[in-house]
């Protein structure tokens, strides 16, 4: 149930947009245009007990309405042409639908569990769109996908199909679906197959065609499973499809272990699906940068990474993938931090989840500069960002 | 309804006349068991006693017997048996010492007691100590303490008891004790099952739909325990004797899941074996002093299984290992200036292990050392009117990590670590007036982090072992009123008011930096603590009794971090008001009570609040020809409430219960 404080909140943006001002913070002046870019970010208490939504507004001086819709601590959040999908995940296993421009109450919420009563959660990962009558629902602790209807209007309607990925499943019975992306009209599943938290198995793409809602087989020599292998380990926070070279990108940690680096990024050919690997985390003698933890592409040769040095220390970096040259961001406060989040939004530019203790900020980066544009507070520590129509 | 402050009341008892304000009057103690005790008589802690009712079934688990006592809340995981844990005047569970019989229970690892491994049965008596602790316990706490106590008392009877209450609760105990001059012996026996099947509301996850919320029964949250405590003291001569006393304890608890599934798995299994022996000695230095040396061993075994992922963000199969052993001396004597000089030294070490049971990560163990002296005056001026209590406490902790892993499995060199602390506490008592009395009490205290805290909780977070201890600086001020003359008609009327400051520096919260999941402990709050308590009473009518106990807190958290700077602390009612009614007239009782809370947080964030608390009980006894009968009800109005955010307890609970004394 929401608290009165955050209907408080919601009512009064709801109030805004009546009149004509959409979804803006109560003292913003400006008005919202369909170039302008609103992002919706998943947010966390320090303590992890409690998780919320911060809205953000505005192309310059963004403004930021925080502690919005408090509730679950482990979510995460999609987004939808002017929608915004609240995935409630490990203890709640249900996704929310919010109009950005009434979010008073949510347009539905639906579990994503098969049946009442389950023994485990499903913890669904993320809602991957293709069309408004038609979704993807990667589900983190199960081995079938669910293909929805986002318009459905009973929870008898929302779930249209299942993809079956049981065969990438290892002795803990999940494959750990976690990241997709649609492209050329094929839906790729990027799954950890950890062994209770372990990367002892090799990362997988499922491929699907979104027409028939089947996998499409990937290789050549008939092999069991029918998905792309990646040479890095652990997938876990970005994944990103470019257009401009028809690649999909995607970042990996790892292994926490001391002395073992089997992540980086690494770049599938949406087409050929012929892989390569741009950023590699190193070995047990050489790793300057340390683990990959998150990351945003901004064009075939410019792209921003996160790397992982140890609890609470990250790194920023700048690289180019089609050569995997990296140096260190030049934004001198954005050197190292604590990092748990990076993307990149219509415009080009980078947004960067800040969660240092006292921090809770989200920047805004000009990545053809390297330079900081805006520093946004958001009250709780920013988690993912999605953005509004894109 | 609702209460206004200071509401009068009317007590009267049908019995004696009531005994002075917090004035302890020692019966005779062939085996010097109270040396060693706190003695209530002089002590200058703002505190309260509990003597527990063995033969009343509704007091079933110690939660329900403290949850309306003032300053104390209780927070629980579910129904009778479930997961329990003590706040005091807004400290947490980790900040509160438990103390068995004068040993602290409060181990090295985790640092809260589970109350719900303390069987009533057991229990003759409960002190409460807001704030200051006294000398006595050896230990003190930011938070106050509780202590304990199952090994009182001389009395000879033989009886069986058995309670029955709703979803599923039996209860059934068997109590002998007896002796003579120079033996005594209890036992006390007690086999508890809780099915727990009360009904609560699944709303499937979907807090926004209504529609598919449907009524179910709690599921896969049964409870079974069964308990024994042997007491046995010796006469050895006129000064000296022997206390000894031998306790076992299994549980077997299923954990429930936030969907209510029937078809998980996850339990917990805990066993517990202690052995305390306690050689008392009179006149040991003078012909005024008083010592006791005691040697306690306690041995606890928890075996976590949730290999199927059902609960925990990962599937984890633990076996949790820790061993105490320790010897606490204390000696009393009083000098030729009448000053009281007491010492308490605590020495023991803490073993613990923990097993991964799919034995794909590596054990780990460590040790804690710990010692404790206390060294404390207490001069007593014109006869008792006037009490100075200082209490210097040094205290000091070695810690060993052997070779150990993190939950990746990453290595941890073997380490040690060292915590120091010196602590001084003031207490004064003054008699205003024959009738007013007047208590203070300042000092300061430390927490060192616990082993979990500092080392990693396997399978839940990492350590820090940069952690500093907490400190804290407490004080209260507190007056007692009681009337004392008999023809007025305001005789035996009582009156108490207290105030209490806690400030709180380095607070240990432990964070996340993404939603991975696993966090690591961090000093990264401060936090002041104010409220107000008060009780009121009366005697005027036979066989009624009223009572009313109200406290009001306030707390703040001061910290760095935005979302908690300014906010209250989680998990404790910044309004606590309690009714209490009860009739008694041979051999018949009724008891009414009413208690409201509110202004709960489940988070340091203040987004989630919980739901404010209504309760009303009701008890009927009637006790004669060595048989007791009672019936009652807890919670009338069936309202369900969560301690713990997502763990419905159970809502109106019918208890039966039959006594009898052989």
């Amino acid at each position: 149930m929401m608290s009165f404080k955050n209907k408080l909140l919601l009512t009064a943006l709801s109030l805004l947009s009546l009149a004509g001002c959409d979804l803006l913070p109560e003292d913003s002046t400006q008005s919202y245009t369909p170039s302008s870019v609103t992002a919706v970010v998943a947010t966390t208490s320090t303590d992890y007990t409690t998780g919320a939504i911060s809205v953000i507004t505005g192309d310059d001086n963004r403004i930021a309405a925080n502690e919005l819709l408090a509730g679950n601590s482990d979510r995460t959040v999609n987004t939808f042409n002017d929608h915004f999908y609240i995935l409630d995940r490990e203890t709640q296993s249900t996704i929310t639908k919010f109009n950005i421009i009434d979010s008073t109450y949510p347009v539905w919420q639906y579990s994503s569990q098969d049946a009442l009563n389950e023994a485990s959660s499903t913890n669904p990962h993320q809602i991957v769109f293709l069309s408004e009558t038609k979704a993807y629902v990667l589900r983190y602790n199960r081995s079938t996908i669910w293909v929805v209807n986002p318009s459905a209007t009973t929870a008898a309607d929302f779930k249209t199909g299942e993809i079956d990925l049981s065969a990438y499943a290892d002795v803990d019975g999940a494959p750990e679906m976690t990241m997709g992306v649609i492209a050329n009209g094929k839906l790729f599943v990027a799954m950890q197959r950890l062994e209770y938290w372990s990367p002892v198995n090799n990362a997988y793409i499922a491929v699907i065609d979104t027409a028939t809602d089947t996998e499409i087989d990937t290789t050549t020599s008939g092999t069991a499973l029918k998905g792309i292998p990646l040479t890095i380990k652990n997938p876990t926070t970005s994944m990103q499809y470019l257009a401009a070279d028809d690649s999909i990108y995607i970042q990996a940690i790892g292994s926490y272990t001391d002395g073992e680096f089997i992540g980086g990024i690494e770049k599938v050919d949406a087409t050929t699906y012929e892989t390569s690997l741009i950023i590699d985390d190193g070995t047990a003698t050489t790793h300057p940068d340390e683990r990959v933890s998150a990351m945003a592409i901004v064009s075939p040769t410019l792209g921003y990474y996160v790397s992982y040095i140890s609890w609470g220390s990250n790194a920023l970096y700048r690289f180019d993938p089609s050569t995997g040259a990296e140096t260190p961001t030049t934004i001198g406060t954005l050197a190292t931090g604590n990092f748990s989040n990076i993307t990149v939004d219509v415009n080009g530019l980078i947004w960067l989840s800040d969660v240092a203790n006292g921090n809770a900020t989200v920047h805004v980066i000009d990545p053809q500069t390297d330079t900081l544009l805006d520093s946004v507070a958001t009250v709780l520590n920013p988690n993912k960002i999605s953005f509004i129509n894109q | 309804m609702r209460f206004i402050f200071l509401q009068f009341i009317i007590l009267l008892s049908a019995t004696s006349v009531a005994e002075p304000l917090q004035v302890y009057i020692s019966n005779p103690d062939v085996f010097s068991e109270n040396i060693g005790n706190v003695d209530l008589k002089t002590a200058t802690v703002n505190f309260s006693e509990i003597d527990i009712d063995q033969q009343s079934a509704s007091n079933a688990d110690l939660a329900t017997i403290l949850q309306n006592e003032t300053a104390l809340q209780i927070q629980q995981s579910g129904g009778l048996g479930s997961f329990s844990a003590v706040s005091l005047r807004g400290a947490s569970s980790e900040q509160v010492l438990v103390f068995l019989d004068g040993i602290l229970i409060n181990d090295a690892v985790s640092g809260y007691v589970d109350l719900s491994l303390i069987p009533v049965s057991q229990i003759k008596r409960i002190e409460i100590f807001r704030g200051s602790t006294p000398i006595e316990l050896g230990a003190a706490s930011m938070g106050g303490a509780i202590n304990i106590i199952t090994n009182d008392g001389t009395e000879s009877k033989k009886t069986i008891s058995y309670a029955s209450a709703s979803y599923g609760v039996n209860k059934l105990n068997f109590h002998v004790s007896g002796g003579d001059e120079k033996n005594h012996y209890r036992l006390v026996a007690e086999s508890l099952e809780n099915k727990n099947h009360y009904p609560i509301t699944n709303d499937n996850g979907t807090i926004y739909v209504s529609s598919d919320d449907r009524e179910e029964t709690r599921n896969h949250a049964e409870i079974e325990q069964n308990s024994s405590l042997l007491v046995w003291k010796h006469l050895l001569n006129i000064n000296t004797s022997l206390i000894n006393s031998f306790r076992l304890f299994e549980k077997k608890q299923n954990l429930p899941n936030i969907a209510n599934s029937s078809a998980i798995t996850t339990n917990l299994f805990t066993s517990l074996v202690q052995f305390n022996s306690r050689l008392v000695i009179r006149k040991l230095l003078n012909t005024d002093s008083e010592s006791s040396f005691e040697l306690y061993h306690r041995n606890k075994s928890e075996i976590y299984d949730d290999r199927n992922s059902e609960i925990g963000l990962k599937a984890n199969h633990l076996s949790q290992k820790s061993q105490i052993t320790g010897l606490k001396s204390y000696i009393k004597t009083t000098d030729s200036n009448h000053i009281e000089w007491r010492m308490v030294l605590d020495l023991d070490q803490q073993q613990s292990t923990s097993e991964d049971l799919f034995e794909i990560l590596n054990d780990v163990s460590h040790r804690r050392n710990t010692a404790k002296l206390n060294l404390g005056l207490r001069r007593l001026f014109k006869n008792g009117n006037r009490v100075l209590d200082v209490v210097y406490q040094s205290e000091q902790l070695t810690d060993n990590l052997d070779d150990a892993y993190d939950i990746y499995d990453n290595h941890i060199p073997a380490q040690s670590r060292q915590y120091q602390f010196d602590d001084i506490r003031i207490g004064y008592s003054h008699y205003l007036t024959e009738s007013t009395q007047l208590k203070f009490n300042i000092g300061q205290y430390h927490r060192a982090p616990y082993l979990f805290e500092l080392y990693g909780n396997r399978g839940f977070f990492h350590g820090n072992s940069d952690l500093l201890a907490e400190d804290s600086v407490n004080m209260d001020i507190g007056f007692d009123y009681i009337n004392q003359t008999e023809s007025s008609l305001w005789h035996n009327l009582n009156l108490h008011l207290g105030y209490f400051n806690n400030n709180s520096n380095n607070l240990i919260v432990r964070t996340y930096n993404n939603s991975r999941g696993v966090g690591v402990p961090e000093n990264i709050n401060d936090s002041v603590i104010t409220g107000i308590e008060t009780s009121a009473s009366l005697p005027l009518f036979k066989n009624h009794q009223l009572m009313f106990n109200m406290t009001i807190t306030d707390s703040e958290i001061i910290s760095d971090n935005g979302s908690f700077n300014g906010n209250l602390i989680p998990g404790y009612f910044t309004e606590d008001y309690l009714f209490s009614y009860t009739y008694s007239h041979y051999a018949w009782l009724l008891q009414f009570e009413h208690n409201i809370k509110e202004g709960m947080y489940y988070d340091r964030t203040n987004l989630l609040r919980a739901k404010d608390r209504d309760l009303s009980n009701i008890k009927i006894k009637y006790s004669a020809l060595n048989q007791t009968f009672e019936f009652s009800v807890n919670n009338i109005m069936n309202n369900r409430y969560e301690d713990y955010n997502g763990y419905p307890k159970p809502g109106q609970i019918i208890y039966l219960g039959y006594s009898y004394q052989f």
